[in-house]
């Protein structure tokens, strides 16, 4: 159960950083243009979002273990 | 001043996107499964790739994470791919297309050179041509582009007649109803099996009736694909086979201590079976299809029923059932030939226009038909005369049997390619709603000892 929350909750940070992404590409290839706080929030948004990624399959990964130590 | 362009990195770019689509939405694999190929990715990306396809294989999500252990690469990796967007296409299909152009330009490369080193050899050009049409053959989409010679479908039919001789009655897969089992010989691979009835004649119940006997009594491997009930009530109604407690009061109803103790022991057998069921998936072609690959990959099923012609809508298909009938059945022929798998898809009838009582249905009511008789091997109807006031199933039919209607049914094959046409009259319980009228004995189905067959000699 709380492994399936965790996925969601890596898999809408990684919808973020498309989205946050997409954002500065477009703005870099001269779509429209942005404001500079604009984007610098989406960069450090993107870094954010990179690290709780990382924290939370650590997480995940952990209680995929003793989840399997159990079962066994 | 503009960088010239540069072939390799751009097919980079594409295979990275590409991944970035899969990794994002799984489904995508199964739906494109045919076109993919392993060797459009390269180096770090074709260890991503083969990762995902095995953990779709073991049946495990392929997010980021578990792709990143699999593949033994680093997560920031797999993260940096998974959220990739160049922007340079509109959709995976033009990027598949970009991809598949590259690996078949490479590939007649690789040929150009294979022959002209083979030709200064002097390798023989019986062996060079070999070669060559198995390259240019693996470009083709599907795994039916296969030609074969006589010889070799004729050792075909003798494994398929060894096979045979290896079981008493049923060579294909049994479901407990002797017009398939004793008349088909079982379901066998590659057909397309429309069974239909008018509405409430139990033509749902027939399919999970042959479904439960076939995974639980037989063992075999089977997957159903409902567009109309849930996987509860689906479950509901295949435990009430073995329970004998009506779907109804397993579902509505407040069961008693001993009912609940009989439910807990009598579905021991269901819960170790082989039945797959789809949960929720819209009611598109290409996701019944997709669904469909995916049982047989990941649990390795010999056939699947689909629930209903009439609710799976085909894409660019509007406001003509004619066509769109057409192409369900086509694509469902197509992929259990493809699959070597059975497909047995639900159907209903068009309203009988004629007054008075109604006869029982044959092939010209089969709804939106033409295209679905054509295509499909056995076309079988359930019929239920009691609902329509018939006391002996002779009143209905003259050619049919004098006996009473009462808890029967009438099950009849009207069309059957290679099997002829059968009809049967197996019993319906109401309580339950389990059609049967033939369990085989195990003697009669597998493999007899005192037979020695060799399968490595079939002559």
């Amino acid at each position: 159960m709380i492994i399936n929350h965790f996925e969601t909750i890596i898999n809408q940070e990684m919808e973020s950083i498309q989205l946050n992404i997409k954002l500065i590409r477009a703005n870099i290839q001269g779509h429209f243009t942005l404001n500079k706080i604009i984007v610098r929030d989406a960069r450090s948004s993107i870094d954010q979002s990179k690290q709780a990624i990382k924290t939370l399959s650590g997480l995940k990964y952990k209680y995929e273990e003793t989840l399997e130590l159990n079962t066994k | 001043m503009k960088a010239p362009y540069d072939r390799l990195k751009e097919n980079a770019k594409f295979q990275i996107e590409l991944l970035s689509y899969l990794i994002n939405d799984a489904s995508l694999y199964i739906k494109s499964i045919d076109i993919i190929r392993p060797e459009m990715f390269t180096d770090k990306n074709r260890l991503i790739f083969d990762a995902f396809v095995c953990l779709i294989r073991e049946n495990k999500k392929p997010d980021i994470t578990n792709i990143s252990r699999k593949a033994n690469i680093t997560l920031d990796e797999v993260m940096e791919i998974g959220a990739y967007f160049s922007g340079a296409s509109t959709g995976i299909d033009s990027l598949l297309y970009e991809l598949y152009q590259f690996m078949a330009c490479e590939k007649y490369m690789r040929l150009a050179q294979f022959l002209s080193n083979q030709v200064i050899a002097g390798t023989e050009s019986e062996i060079i041509k070999e070669y060559v049409v198995k390259e240019l053959r693996s470009l083709d989409f599907g795994s039916s582009s296969n030609v074969v010679t006589m010889e070799e479908g004729i050792s075909r039919v003798y494994k398929i007649i060894e096979n045979n001789r290896k079981s008493v009655n049923c060579t294909g897969s049994p479901v407990g109803l002797s017009v398939v089992d004793k008349h088909m010989g079982g379901l066998q691979k590659g057909d397309l099996i429309i069974l239909a009835g008018e509405i409430s004649h139990a033509k749902t119940a027939l399919a999970l009736s042959m479904m439960y006997n076939s995974a639980v009594l037989f063992g075999e491997k089977c997957g159903i694909i409902s567009h109309e009930m849930t996987v509860e009530q689906l479950t509901a109604r295949i435990s009430s086979l073995c329970t004998r407690i009506s779907a109804k009061h397993i579902l509505t109803g407040k069961l008693s201590d001993d009912e609940v103790k009989i439910f807990g022991s009598k579905t021991s057998g269901l819960i170790k079976s082989n039945l797959i069921i789809q949960d929720y998936i819209k009611r598109e072609l290409s996701d019944t299809l997709a669904s469909i690959r995916l049982m047989v990959l990941q649990y390795g099923i010999r056939w699947v029923v689909v629930e209903n012609a009439g609710n799976i809508d085909v894409k660019g298909i509007k406001n003509n059932d004619e066509a769109r009938t057409a192409e369900i059945s086509k694509s469902l022929k197509s992929i259990a030939l493809e699959l070597n798998i059975t497909v047995i898809l639900i159907s209903h009838l068009n309203r009988d226009v004629k007054g008075g009582k109604q006869k029982q249905p044959e092939l010209n009511r089969l709804k939106h038909s033409g295209q679905l008789e054509a295509d499909a091997d056995v076309v079988m109807f359930i019929y239920r005369p009691e609902l329509h006031g018939y006391e002996t199933f002779n009143e209905a039919d003259s050619d049919d049997i004098i006996e009473s209607t009462e808890n029967r049914c009438k099950v009849y094959i009207a069309k059957g390619r290679n099997y002829g046409l059968v009809k049967t009259f197996p019993q319906f319980d109401p309580h339950t709603l389990y059609i049967s009228d033939h369990i085989m004995k195990e003697s009669e189905i597998f493999f007899n000892p005192n037979n020695n067959f060799d399968d490595n000699k079939p002559f």
